[in-house]
């Protein structure tokens, strides 16, 4: 049999099916394949999950409250998502969340007859839905994916619409990703009225942030990632439930995030540093420390991790609020503390299921701060429990 | 060992032809003249890392760990893995699942109850008895390793490790600086770059009745080719010429396409769809195949080709 004369140009190749993909995945951690496994591509199944998160804030000391109920919120939060591959080169992603609110918060801060200050807290217990709704659309090329988000939150006294787009695009040598993103949101704040007296009807607040941010694979097993942001916020800052707070009308804040992940290979382990550090021109600067360790077992993740943090008073702030300046606060959020976090995360995998349970205990101080100042009454301490469910499936 | 050739004024060419994994290998480079050395020596140390996997995975080396393996099915001992074995036992775990257990490293046991060169099944009982010997859903892969549940059952890595071989040259030669390479262990071909001189690499697809010829060529930069089949070893069987290949789920023949070529970036991808091709009847390759969405070719024992390739290809009319 006669040879056949080739076709002149080369065969080239398209995009690699979910299949194929999936067989790249498997062997991606080997050397001779580490290039090739790394193309961007959308998922190759789809994802739902539904996830459940009950956040209760511990009730507040009586020695620290002058007058009110001493229960703090409670937030049962719901999430369901859904991420579904489209065509070879895009993806689409909706979230929604419910959050429903109950409980009392400080309202102002007073004096107590020992002359320490004590909160007075806002009465009944309020009760807020809230909803939220987001559609992301993805796009992916061989050396990157572009995504834009649109979402809608929705509750009594507060509506944003906000959107962002971002992009990521890996080196040639697929070692790098550089991600950055934009993201715009327009909030109108209208305070209901109850019980205490609100001074406003209707204001608004616009947001813009843009981060820029770099991953390097520094080797078969390690990565680092820093990234820098900056977020401007005008508009109504102040917190129209408190009696005493008057906030600029603008907010500058950068942030620098680093962050690095060390795979032990014979321990089957990932070990994780991340750091945050935070500026803003109301003086707020703040440092967060996060180490975690990922130990899988079997079909079992386990994950314990602790987080430390700590931030400057805004410095406008005093523990009971002078109303005679040009701005002043006398909200706990923005003092001098510090805070501890302590959380392990559980994740089995079934089939084509992940279950995952996570719980975590939040708990801060004024005199764990790295920075000093005046201590607020009402500091919060909290329990987070999550639990969910996702499945994947083509 | 190296053969140098000239290939014009500016480049070389060195050649080297050797036995490994129980079949040819040739591995070409071509380099710029004063680096010559550096082609002879990178083909030195390509068939060292080639005897070294051969030694590794083969399972007719007893101290291979496939053998370990093998010597502890049944008896609870796990058999440790390092990084690179369990990234090939999660590549045969996920043909497994992807195939419905066509693809499956056990089904060698069944080979002792037929005799290929007579074209029967020898021992009918010994089959029923051997099948329960077979199935990679018994191979248990955890942290601590690998252990092969069931007592006398086998497994033979050798279909995916002649193709991560080739990947393994392949990227040790870029590596190493070399822009021109063609890396051929018997079906399995991957090309580093393309010619010095600009031009693509050419490889052959054998010709099923003539398996030193070829009966098409293709022009390909910086990729590999695969070709699996039966081209070699086929066998009469009921009035039907079959292939060598077992199905796993019944022990008989799989009545399947001859020869599957498929182009890939990687030997190991390329290698391991054609395979998974070749253990489909001939219906249903093509459908897998197309599933996979890589350029491929089917070729039957007269030489005539479907698919992808071959509609690209520029073939005189009859």
């Amino acid at each position: 049999m006669a040879v056949t004369k080739p076709r002149s140009d080369a065969v080239r190749l398209s995009r690699s099916s979910p299949l194929v993909r999936r067989l790249k995945q498997s062997v991606a951690l080997l050397p001779a394949y580490a290039a090739t496994a790394a193309a961007d591509a959308p998922p190759t199944y789809t994802e739902m999950g539904l996830r459940y998160t009950r956040y209760s804030e511990d009730s507040l000391a009586d020695n620290q409250r002058l007058f009110g109920a001493s229960d703090r919120y409670d937030i049962n939060i719901t999430q369901l998502w859904l991420e579904a591959p489209v065509g070879d080169s895009w993806s689409v992603a909706i979230d929604v969340q419910n959050d429903y609110q109950t409980g009392a918060s400080p309202w102002f801060v007073g004096v107590q007859g020992d002359g320490q200050p004590g909160v007075i807290m806002s009465g009944a217990s309020i009760q807020d839905n809230r909803v939220e709704v987001g559609v992301t659309t993805r796009y992916f090329w061989a050396d990157g994916n572009v995504g834009f988000n649109i979402t809608h939150s929705d509750e009594d006294d507060y509506e944003a619409l906000s959107w962002s787009a971002d992009m990521a695009w890996n080196s040639d040598d697929n070692a790098r990703t550089w991600s950055a993103s934009v993201s715009q949101s327009n909030d109108t704040v209208e305070p209901t009225q109850e019980k205490i007296p609100v001074f406003i009807d209707r204001e608004d607040i616009d947001t813009q942030s843009a981060y820029f941010g770099v991953s390097q694979i520094l080797s078969r097993t390690a990565i680092l990632r820093v990234g820098l942001s900056y977020t401007y916020s005008d508009g109504y800052l102040t917190d129209p439930y408190k009696l005493r707070d008057k906030r600029p009308s603008d907010h500058s804040r950068w942030a620098f995030t680093t962050g690095y992940r060390k795979h032990l290979v014979d321990m089957g382990a990932t070990v994780q540093a991340d750091y945050r550090f935070y500026s803003d021109d109301w003086s707020m600067d703040s440092h967060t420390l996060t180490l975690g360790w990922s130990q899988p077992l079997g079909r079992h993740t386990l994950k314990p991790y602790v987080r430390y943090y700590s931030q400057r008073a805004a410095d406008f702030f005093d523990p009971v609020a002078d109303f005679t300046a040009d701005y002043y606060a006398d909200d706990y959020r923005l003092s001098a503390f510090g805070a501890l976090t302590l959380g392990l995360n559980w994740q089995v995998q079934l089939g084509d299921w992940v279950a995952e349970a996570q719980v975590e205990r939040y708990r801060s101080n004024n005199s764990w701060g790295l920075y000093g100042g005046d201590a607020a009454p009402a500091l919060v301490d909290f329990w987070r429990g999550t639990i969910g469910l996702t499945w994947r499936f083509e | 060992m190296g053969s140098p050739g000239v290939l014009n004024k500016s480049y070389v060419e060195c050649e080297s032809h050797f036995k490994v994994m129980g079949g040819p290998a040739s591995i070409t480079v071509q380099v710029p003249s004063a680096r010559r050395d550096v082609a002879t020596a990178s083909l030195a140390r390509a068939q060292q890392t080639l005897e070294l996997l051969e030694a590794r995975y083969s399972r007719y080396r007893a101290d291979s760990i496939v053998s370990q393996i093998n010597a502890r099915a049944g008896r609870e001992e796990f058999t440790e893995l390092d990084e690179e074995c369990r990234a090939l036992l999660a590549l045969a775990d996920t043909l497994w699942r992807d195939s419905e257990g066509l693809f499956d490293p056990t089904v060698g046991v069944l080979n002792r109850v037929w005799d290929f060169q007579a074209g029967q099944l020898v021992d009918l009982p010994a089959l029923a008895a051997l099948q329960h010997q077979v199935g990679w859903g018994s191979v248990a892969i955890t942290q601590e390793g690998v252990y092969l549940t069931v007592a006398g059952s086998e497994m033979d890595l050798g279909g995916l490790v002649k193709e991560y071989a080739a990947d393994t040259v392949a990227q040790s030669l870029r590596e190493q600086g070399i822009e021109s390479a063609l890396v051929a262990l018997a079906g399995d071909v991957v090309a580093v770059g393309s010619q010095a001189d600009g031009r693509p690499w050419r490889v052959g697809i054998s010709d099923p009745l003539h398996p030193n010829e070829s009966v098409f060529s293709l022009e390909v930069v910086d990729m590999a080719v695969c070709t699996s089949g039966s081209y070699a070893r086929r066998f009469e069987y009921e009035g039907k010429l079959v292939s060598h290949l077992l199905n796993p789920h019944t022990g008989y023949p799989v009545d399947g396409p001859v020869s599957v070529s498929v182009l890939a970036d990687t030997a190991l991808i390329a290698g391991a769809v054609a395979t998974v091709a070749c253990l489909h009847d001939h219906s249903e390759a093509p459908l897998w195949l197309n599933r996979c969405e890589l350029p491929w070719l089917i070729l039957d024992a007269q030489g005539r080709g479907i698919g992808p390739i071959h509609d690209k290809l520029d073939i005189p009319a009859p």
